[in-house]
């Protein structure tokens, strides 16, 4: 048996993909170049070859023995490496004798109008991949088994539906950082565009999570720790001190009822007032209460008055230790402060307000018990306007640039619920563009219009002056008759725009997702895997991925839930190869690449004084392998010789080197 | 935003001596209200502090008339001003208007930081043996208030607290562009001017349309007077209201819109509107007054043997004011 | 086809000239939200609607150049500020002024001040050492003549080299 490996043949497949590459690169050209690069057996092109009949094309070619490895040239790996893939695997070869060179995102694309330039790109990416092809080395994935529990992050539609659908399969553990489950919905008044009542579509689901035999509710809990195995973490929790026993508790109310202390009500929006032994809202679920530790001064009334001793001052945080297979996370969003657009006056005129403020005023369970009333003078408002994107379709630091999407409907509504509790009112929007995409949306706009004699001014705000009796001017352009208006109102609301968590860099650090350059967190595809995190088992949903409105939400809950189901119903889950090992015999034990690994991977081999990857954390990004000083640590499929066939392939890579 | 906290930190140490400024005067300070050259040129020599002239100094040039003419030339003459600054071996350059802070700040940002243009302004100044080296920093007087003397120390300088009721009007081109004026403020929220007036002892009064633009720049003055005139119109009307001692400025050609515009303005008046005369001062005049100076020496005088010139509305009541205000060494006294 | 016909013919001229630079190229991301014609004060008084300026521009509108409501502008820059585009309102005015300068639409009463500039160095100038304004500055104690081009009459002649050099003269002929 002879000791050299066999010289790898390799088949390249340039792909037309119809015509977004065989425009700009000429399709004969490099299939004529890409038969001469060394190692290269045949070399072929094709309309599609992610169809049925271009992996036919490779299978074929397979079979007859002629190749051994592919290249395909088309687009990028995150769209069809899986693809190509299964057709080695049905085929019986080795998956990993597969590279494919993103002709398409890297040269057609972004030179549209330079077809030389994207020829010469074109052929450098064929090149490199035949030449990492030639080096690759089999390799096997490792299976694990899957936990077949679920840890869904965050409590609100969102995060409870997606527990409700999980958990008549599995085990489910629902983490909420506030007191109680709802999230923002449930301090909505209505919702659009059926203008049913939040809190009727809302409070059964939350009780529904809070009976159901599966669910583990943790509310007033946060997440410590995560430990990121992949189909077993390791997650700890840790669930604050109530200082009120919650077996006991009956939820009577005595405590709040003696309370002495009186703080602003956050579920409120601070509008109304709350004791500090309390629940949010009456239909807060978990109905018991708690005792917010940063305000309660210990005069320990609420003891007295607790006829079932709940009251416990020595109870502690508890922190849970829990192992899923899988984590949804439905962290949510946050809402944009726009006291820094100081033109708008927002905290600096008392009856500048921001729409979640207006949506408790107009709520029947809000401080006002749905009275709209100006804070000036708590009177009620007899004309108010509506400004559309604040802190929205902004490019300004601190501003947001994208649509947040539910701001013109939520208008809408709130709109024509002050027309219909106060017919004889004026209102006002004042917007860039009304996008009223969803179903039923358009038609409700139009009846806002029709019906309730709602003003839809197109242009914007520039200016609001505050009168000495809290009445505001405000000044802006009717873009339409290109006049500039100068009206007065009582109230004015901020539309503001929707934004990620203040907080999400951290819950990303925890389960190692990406983010988007808006700050929400990054699916895996933007089309294909909606509710896919990069990290294999961990989903996200709702609105920390981006903005978006109920429907959606609930249409990605159910959308992650069903991934998640997906991922942990075999029992057991694949282990992409790509993971780094340390080789103990070179490895000097300086442990530097410990600290640097983001997933925590790294651990210590005290027995031997090396470190030691293990490989189902692992995600592959490398750091490691080029933080090592002695070079002790490989990555599989991106080894030192593998990468830099790669570079050496580019023969113009030296005279670069050297011409700069 | 560093940069200039930097920049703050590393003037605001400097004792007076060690401060020295070439003097950029303009047009309408020189030419037509040489009261505000005096108070300057006067408070600057009382607190001993370097003024050099800037000898052979055209006109910035002016950036809503010219920049809008013809860029080249904007470029050119501001470059050639910013060089004779460099020339008198100052790295400061000192201008008392918006107006030229504007035109001098955007060419000196132009020259460092766009490396066509300064090759081309560099090409045309070579004809006359001159050359941009960017050594140079134009300085707003408001910004060598706040920044080089800042405002403990003008606190300190306070001999006669005036207590006076004024209304600022912070003008333009010292706000915006954001991006490239030196307070790091929001122009929605500057606050630079009205700490200055309350260190030195008088009040800030808060009026509508505060932040807005007198009206005179752009060439609107200059190419459609009553235009203009109506925002000035509308920004005294507010001040009215609120009542106040007078007008306080840190741009003369907001002076003069002011000073003068009150005359003008009255053909615009309502029927029975009162006609507007409220004081308008320079900010080195009502510095120079907290000081304890005299008001001649400010330039707070009308002569009565010239006609048509600067002022335009009188002192005398504000000066009446100022006259009842002891020093406050002699209320101590008391 | 009837004469009098007002139809617009939709023209990249300006738009494209304005796009040399990259500054001035975000004018065409404009979604004319009316916010610079929002805090325009020259807005609140005059015929000037920078939104519209700037659809006119974009679809190469001739009156963009021809007519008078780009001088209306007093340069205050709260449209540059609060654009949401971050479009530089203010500097496109600017840029258009210029172009429509080129195509000689020049203001009458701006005239008189470029001949002062291009023959005094002064936009607004003394009026010679027996005027009424350096009688004034004798009073306030100063120099009759301030220390400025006034004084220097090489700095004079250093100013009309330059603007020779320029071309100025032969682009804007006021000396």
């Amino acid at each position: 048996m002879s000791l050299e490996r066999p010289k790898p043949r390799v088949a390249v497949y340039i792909c037309h993909c119809g015509k977004n590459i065989a425009d700009v690169i000429d399709m004969d050209e490099i299939t004529e170049y890409a038969k001469h690069i060394p190692n290269v057996a045949l070399a072929k092109n094709y309309k599609f070859m992610c169809s049925n009949a271009g992996q036919d094309l490779i299978a074929e070619d397979l079979k007859s023995g002629k190749v051994d490895r592919v290249v395909v040239a088309a687009c990028s790996p995150l769209m069809h490496e899986e693809t190509y893939r299964r057709v080695l695997r049905e085929n019986n070869f080795n998956e990993f004798f597969f590279e494919q060179a993103n002709i398409r995102e890297h040269a057609s694309w972004v030179n549209l109008r330079d077809h030389k330039g994207a020829m010469e790109i074109a052929k450098d990416h064929v090149k490199m991949a035949v030449a990492k092809v030639s080096n690759d080395r089999p390799l096997i994935r490792q299976k694990v088994e899957v936990t077949q529990e679920a840890l869904i992050v965050g409590a609100g539609i969102t995060g409870m539906f997606a527990t409700l659908d999980l958990a008549n399969k599995y085990k489910v553990h629902l983490v909420e950082r506030t007191p109680t489950i709802g999230g923002h919905m449930a301090q909505l008044d209505k919702t659009f565009p059926t203008m049913d009542c939040s809190a009727c579509i809302t409070t059964p689901k939350m009780v529904e999570v809070g009976r159901h035999p599966n669910i583990n509710l943790l509310t007033y809990s946060e997440i410590e720790n995560v430990d990121l195995n992949v189909g077993n973490f390791e997650v700890q929790v840790r669930k604050k001190s109530r200082r009120i026993n919650h077996l006991i508790c009956t939820g009577c109310g005595a405590c709040g009822e003696v309370c002495p202390i009186t703080v602003p009500n956050e579920f409120d929006y601070n509008m109304g007032y709350r004791r500090a032994a309390y629940v949010p809202f009456p239909q807060a679920i978990p109905a018991q209460y708690t005792i917010d530790i940063k305000n309660c001064i210990e005069c320990k009334l609420c003891v007295d008055a607790c006829e079932v001793n709940a009251i416990d001052f020595n109870q502690e945080d508890e922190i849970i230790d829990l192992k899923v297979g899988s984590i949804i996370i439905a962290t949510g969003n946050d809402i944009f402060d726009p006291s820094k657009l100081y033109r708008y006056g927002y905290q600096k005129y008392k009856n500048v307000l921001i729409a979640i403020e207006m949506e408790r005023l107009l709520s029947s369970t809000g401080p006002t018990l749905g009275k709209v009333i100006k804070p000036s003078d708590h009177k009620t408002p007899k004309r108010i306007g509506f400004l559309q994107c604040v802190g929205s379709r902004d490019f300004h630091e601190g501003t947001h640039k994208y649509c947040s999407r539910v701001c013109c409907m939520y208008a809408i509504k709130q709109a024509r619920q002050f027309k219909e509790k106060y017919p004889d009112s004026e209102v006002f929007i004042f917007y860039i563009d009304m996008r009223t995409f969803g179903k039923g949306y358009e038609e409700f706009y139009e009846i806002a219009a029709r019906e309730y004699g709602i003003n839809f001014i197109r242009g914007r705000i520039g200016e609001v002056f505050e009168n000495n009796d809290g009445s505001l001017i405000i000044r802006g352009s009717d873009t339409l008759l290109a006049e500039k208006y100068e009206i007065e109102v009582d109230m004015l609301i901020l539309s503001t725009a929707i934004e990620a968590r203040k907080d999400a860099d951290e819950v990303s650090r925890f389960f190692g997702v990406q983010f988007s350059e808006d700050g929400f967190f990054m699916e895996a595809h933007p089309k294909l895997k909606p509710v896919d995190s990069l990290s294999p088992g961990i989903f996200i949903a709702g609105t920390c991925q981006a903005p978006r409105d109920i429907p959606d939400a609930v249409a990605q809950a159910k959308a992650a839930a069903s991934s998640a189901d997906n991922f942990m119903f075999s029992g057991e889950v694949e282990i992409e190869p790509y993971y780094s090992m340390v080789q103990p015999e070179i490895c000097s034990g300086c442990r530097s690449c410990i600290p640097l690994c983001p997933y925590d991977a790294i651990s210590f081999d005290e027995t031997t004084n090396t470190a030691d990857i293990n490989a189902i954390k692992c995600k592959g990004c490398g750091v490691c392998v080029a933080s090592c000083p002695s070079n002790a640590i490989i990555q599989n499929h991106f080894t030192r010789n593998q990468i830099l066939s790669e570079v050496r392939a580019l023969k113009p890579w030296e005279n670069y080197i050297k011409e700069n | 935003m560093t940069e200039i906290k930097e920049k703050k930190e590393e003037l605001i140490e400097k004792p007076f001596s060690d401060l020295k400024y070439s003097l950029y005067l303009g047009c309408v300070i020189p030419n037509r209200y040489p009261m505000i050259e005096r108070a300057s040129r006067f408070v600057f020599d009382k607190l001993g502090i370097e003024i050099i002239d800037m000898n052979g100094a055209t006109c910035c040039p002016a950036p809503g008339v010219f920049r809008s003419v013809d860029k080249a030339l904007w470029l050119t003459l501001g470059a050639r001003n910013l060089t004779i600054a460099q020339n008198n071996n100052t790295t400061e350059l000192l201008t008392l208007c918006n107006g030229c802070f504007g035109t001098l700040h955007e060419v000196e940002h132009e020259m460092k930081s766009n490396p066509e243009i300064n090759k081309r302004i560099n090409e045309v100044l070579a004809e006359k043996n001159l050359h941009f080296d960017g050594s140079v920093n134009v300085r707003q007087v408001m910004d060598v208030l706040y920044f080089d003397i800042g405002l403990e120390r003008l606190k300190s300088l306070v001999k006669r607290t005036l207590n006076l009721r004024t209304a600022i009007h912070y003008g333009c081109h010292i706000l915006k562009p954001a991006t490239t004026q030196l307070f790091g403020q929001d122009p929605d929220n500057p606050t630079f001017f009205d700490e200055v007036v309350e260190a030195i002892g008088s009040k800030s009064i808060d009026y509508r349309e505060k932040l807005m633009c007198c009206g005179a720049g752009g060439s609107l003055r200059t190419g459609f007077k009553d235009s203009s005139l109506q925002y000035t119109l509308a920004k005294l009307r507010e001040i009215r209201k609120v009542g106040v001692d007078c007008i306080v400025v840190c741009c003369p050609f907001c002076h003069l819109q002011f000073d003068l515009g009150q005359v003008e303005v009255s053909k615009l008046l309502d029927e029975g509107e009162e006609e507007f005369r409220i004081p308008v001062i320079f900010i080195t005049q009502l510095l120079g007054l907290a000081m304890g100076y005299e008001p001649e020496d400010l330039g707070m005088i009308k002569p009565t043997e010239l006609k048509g010139i600067s002022p335009f509305i009188s002192f005398d009541p504000l000066l009446k004011k100022i006259e009842s205000i002891p020093l406050d060494e002699a209320k101590r006294d008391k | 086809m009837p004469q009098d016909q007002k139809l617009l013919k939709y023209s990249s001229e300006y738009s494209d000239e304005l796009s040399l630079d990259d500054e001035l190229k975000k004018i065409r991301s404009c979604i004319q939200c009316g916010m610079c014609s929002a805090v325009c004060p020259s807005g609140s008084f005059t015929a000037l609607v920078t939104r519209k300026i700037m659809r006119k521009a974009l679809a190469g509108d001739h009156s963009v150049l021809s007519g008078p409501e780009i001088w209306y502008c007093s340069t205050c820059f709260n449209c540059y500020e609060r654009c949401p585009r971050t479009i530089p309102v203010t500097n496109v005015i600017l840029r258009l002024r210029n172009m429509a300068v080129r195509e000689g639409y020049l203001p009458d009463n701006l005239k008189s001040v470029i001949k002062n500039l291009a023959n005094t160095g002064h936009a607004v100038p003394l009026g010679g050492p027996d005027s009424k304004w350096a009688k004034l500055r004798e009073l306030h104690k100063l120099k009759k003549v301030p220390p400025t081009v006034h004084s220097f009459p090489e700095a004079l002649d250093e100013l009309f080299t330059l603007l020779d050099k320029i071309k100025f003269n032969a682009r804007i002929p006021y000396r």
